[in-house]
This record gives structure tokens, C-alpha cells and sequence, in this order.
């Protein structure tokens, strides 16, 4: 692998993570958290959503007149998301179920229309589709965690096994329902963020 | 990117490229409905099984149901049995906003605050027939019915079964609400549901007793059978359950059809 292409793909995952740097995704990393499975999906559907569009986007953007150049690159998302959205209500039925609305709302996760405006429309295709499964890299890598954190300390359990046996089943946990709130998920990537900043100080930015 | 396209070549790559996903979504959709109707329906059967009393894997859902449950059909005002639905697929929860068997809850009556049902219903037996002389295991007849009522956030959507006879509970599952996690989400914990089977719907006057206290049954309560342990931290949810039981098994839900039924002797025949 040339180091472009590592660099396209591992980049984002710590040193520009679309979450962590750029602060974008938020709202589905706030909602699909809970569960481990959910997590799963999740970040599958993404990087899929991400990569494909990415790729489709950067080979038609020769022909893609700039006047609608935002409606083409929705269409070519939504299109991806619905084909996703169709393949887990048919393979991974109980998941999709317990994600709802989720799986939709990655039309509207900044991320997939970044890369796909941002990157996509002047890159060539295989350099935008790196770009693109890299960004969906870094948006899991984030999920994972915060799915891990708020899983194990909210439920007591990962991936669904039960680890810190809880109260209600005679165990001796009490889980903290805080970690099962939206709020949690904002704390955990703040912490996220100020541990990679930390690593990283050239992330920080500028006071003034 | 060409800088100025004509607006001919505009209207050109967006009816192409409209085409070409079109076709991509469409394919996708109408490739997997078969699959997904059929995880709705194994879901949906899951579910009444769940209620009878049966965990078993997805892929021995149907099998089970099959030999074990017999579907009817009723119309609630009238109690009485009516033919299936042309709809192979009617589910009463779907039919509440179809207008061919929408009714409109009378607010007064909404207990379960879901405005809308279904003038018909599903009503699922277990063990109807004594197919299985073979096996030694004495299961009892029961009857699955859905139930559906607002919690807190939510819609919670769920069968219960019941006897025939005595019309005690034998079980409850929720397939489907959004209540808080770990608190009102509860309401689909295994060991909170555990407490259901056995209680008594109507006390000896006929009306809905049942209900979900806030806090725990206290001991000694000469109550007990109609009492249910309330869900810590959410009080909403569990009132929900209650006027959720208190709808459904009331003369505005199911109490007509339960009675007429199980003075006719609960013949299986429309």
C-alpha cells in the first residue's frame, strides 16, 4: 500500500477525525450508542454510505454542473442510505428495528456529505472512495468507543453479554442510567477529544 | 467541474442520474420485500409465542406457530367471530388508521390514549386442537390477544395471554415502545414480565382490577392478584401498562368478544 493511500485511510481515525477534529456526526453518535449491536450497524451502514458515495460522486464530477452540484451529491447518498436502510430490514432485521429512524438519518450526517462535496468533487475515484472508507473509519473508531463506555457502564453489559452482573438480576450493579441519556455520549466524546487533543497538541486550536 | 453547463446539460445529468438511482432503490426495495415481510411476520408470531410462553430462535418460529396456534378473527363490538381479512397480512395495529376498519376511540373512553383502533381484531389460540396426544406435557389453552397503549415517550405495543376460562393472565410481551432505557424500558425485562402470569384481570364484580402500583407489591396486600410491581424510576410507564390493561380488556375493547365467547364455550368456527 502506497503511503497516500494509508495516509487517506488511517488519517482520519486519530490525527483528523471527522468527530473528534472536525466535530461533525454528533447527533447519530449521540442516538445509536447505547448498545454495542446498534453500534455495529451503525458504523457498517456509514462506512458503506461514505465510501460509495464518495466513489460515485468523484467519478461523475467532471459532469456534475455546479448550479446542482449539493442536490446530485444528496441524491447519490439517499440513494446509497435507502439501499442500506433496505439491506438491514432484510438481513439484520432485529438490529434495524431497534435503530429506527437512524439508519434514514445518515442523509443527513455531515460526514458522508463533507467527504462526498468536500473531497470527492475534486479528487479521482479511487483516491475519493480511500477518503471516503477512511472517514467511515474514523466515525467508528469514535462509536466504538462511546458505544463500549456507555454499553458496559449503563447496562452492565457488551455486545449484549452481560459482564457486571446487575442488581435487578441479582447481581451486585447498579447500572448508571445517566450512560443510557443522550447527555453521557457528550461527555464521553468530550473526554475522547481532550485525550486525542492531549496526544496530539497540534489539534488544539487558537484561543483568539 | 465545467464552469457554466448549459442548462441543457443541467436538466440532462439530473434526469440521468434521477434514472439511474430510481432504478438502484427500486431494485433494492422490491428484491428484499420478500424477505422483510417475511422477518415481519416471524417477528410478529415471535412475539404471540413470547406471550404463550415459548423462547424459541428465529428459525423455529413458524414451525412451532403452525402446529401450535390457530388464528381468528373478531369483531370487537360484536364479539363475535367474523371470516380472515382479504389482507393476508392485516394486522389490527395497521388497520387502527386503515379506513376500512378505523374507530376513532371516543376521548372519554381512551384510556390507553391511542385514538384509533381497529374495528377488528386478530385472536390467537394456543393448543386448540388436541393434536398432540402424543406428548405427555399438559399445556393449557390459552388466549393471545394485542394490547397496545401509550407509556411515557411511546407507543408500547405487546400480546397477553390469557385463560379461557378464569381470564387470569398467563402472559405479556412487548414487541415494540421506545420508553427510557433502564427505567421504562423496563417494561420488556424478563423478570418484571415473570410477575404477570397468574394475576387477575376483572375483580368479582366484573370490572378491570389489574394494576401496576408505584413501587414494589407490599407483603400481605389482599390485593396481591391484581397487583403488579411498579417500575422504579418510571411511574408514567407503568400507569401506561395499567390504563393500557384497563383499556383493552374493558367493554371498549376486548370484554364483549371474552364474554360472548366463553359462554358460547369458545367454539373455533366463525
Amino acid at each position: 500500500m502506497s503511503t497516500k493511500a494509508k495516509e487517506l485511510l488511517f488519517k482520519p481515525i486519530i490525527a483528523n477525525n471527522p468527530i473528534a477534529l472536525q466535530v461533525l456526526g454528533i447527533c447519530s453518535a449521540l442516538a445509536v450508542t447505547t448498545q454495542m449491536k446498534q453500534v455495529i450497524a451503525m458504523c457498517i451502514a456509514v462506512v458503506f454510505v461514505c465510501t460509495v458515495s464518495s466513489f460515485c460522486v468523484s467519478v461523475i464530477r467532471h459532469h456534475i454542473p455546479n448550479s446542482i452540484r449539493i442536490i446530485v451529491q444528496m441524491v447519490i447518498i439517499a440513494s446509497a442510505v435507502i439501499i442500506v436502510d433496505q439491506f438491514l430490514k432484510a438481513y439484520a432485521f432485529e438490529v434495524a428495528k431497534t435503530m429506527s429512524v437512524f439508519v434514514g438519518l445518515i442523509i443527513t450526517n455531515c460526514i458522508v456529505l463533507g467527504r462526498a462535496g468536500g473531497f470527492a468533487m475534486e479528487n479521482p475515484p479511487l483516491t475519493s472512495l480511500l477518503d471516503g472508507f477512511g472517514n467511515g473509519l474514523g466515525y467508528s473508531f469514535i462509536l466504538i468507543l462511546v458505544g463500549f463506555v456507555r454499553e458496559l457502564f449503563g447496562s452492565g453489559s457488551f455486545y449484549g453479554i452481560q459482564i457486571l452482573p446487575k442488581v435487578t438480576e441479582g447481581g451486585w450493579y447498579t447500572p448508571n442510567g445517566l450512560f443510557l441519556l443522550a447527555p453521557s455520549a457528550f461527555f464521553i466524546i468530550g473526554l475522547i477529544i481532550w485525550a486525542i487533543r492531549a496526544y496530539d497538541p497540534s489539534q488544539i486550536e487558537d484561543s483568539n | 467541474m465545467a464552469s457554466s453547463p448549459s442548462t441543457l446539460k443541467t436538466f440532462g445529468v439530473a434526469l440521468i442520474l434521477s434514472g439511474v438511482c430510481s432504478v438502484l432503490v427500486t431494485s433494492s426495495v422490491t428484491l428484499l420485500k420478500a424477505r422483510q415481510d417475511q422477518n415481519m411476520l416471524i417477528f410478529k408470531r415471535a412475539n404471540v409465542l413470547k406471550a404463550a410462553g415459548f423462547e424459541v430462535a428465529s428459525d423455529q418460529v413458524n414451525e412451532l406457530f403452525e402446529s401450535r396456534i390457530k388464528l381468528r378473527y373478531f369483531h370487537l363490538k360484536t364479539g363475535q367471530y367474523i371470516d380472515p381479512p382479504d389482507d393476508p397480512q392485516f394486522d389490527s395495529v395497521d388497520a387502527a388508521r386503515d379506513p376500512a376498519y378505523t374507530f376513532s376511540i371516543p376521548p372519554k373512553e381512551d384510556k390507553a390514549r391511542i385514538k384509533r383502533r381497529s374495528q377488528i381484531s386478530e385472536v390467537y389460540f394456543l393448543n386448540t386442537e388436541s393434536e398432540d396426544h402424543t406428548s405427555s406435557q399438559k399445556t393449557q389453552r390459552k388466549i393471545i390477544l394485542p394490547v397496545r397503549g401509550k407509556g411515557l415517550w411511546s407507543t408500547m405495543k405487546g400480546f397477553m395471554a390469557i385463560d379461557p376460562q378464569s381470564f387470569d393472565i398467563l402472559g405479556l410481551s412487548f414487541y415494540s415502545h421506545a420508553e427510557t432505557p433502564g427505567l421504562g424500558g423496563e417494561i420488556d425485562n424478563p423478570k418484571w414480565l415473570a410477575q404477570w402470569p397468574l394475576k387477575k384481570i376483572y375483580n368479582h364484580d366484573g370490572a378491570v382490577a389489574l394494576k401496576v402500583l408505584k413501587g414494589m407489591v407490599p407483603a400481605g396486600d389482599p390485593n396481591k392478584d391484581y397487583h403488579i410491581d411498579g417500575l422504579a424510576g418510571a411511574t408514567l410507564t407503568s400507569v401506561g401498562v395499567t390504563n393500557m390493561v384497563l383499556y383493552w380488556f374493558g367493554e371498549g375493547g376486548y370484554q364483549t368478544f371474552l364474554q360472548k365467547q366463553r359462554q358460547a364455550g369458545w367454539s373455533l368456527s366463525p
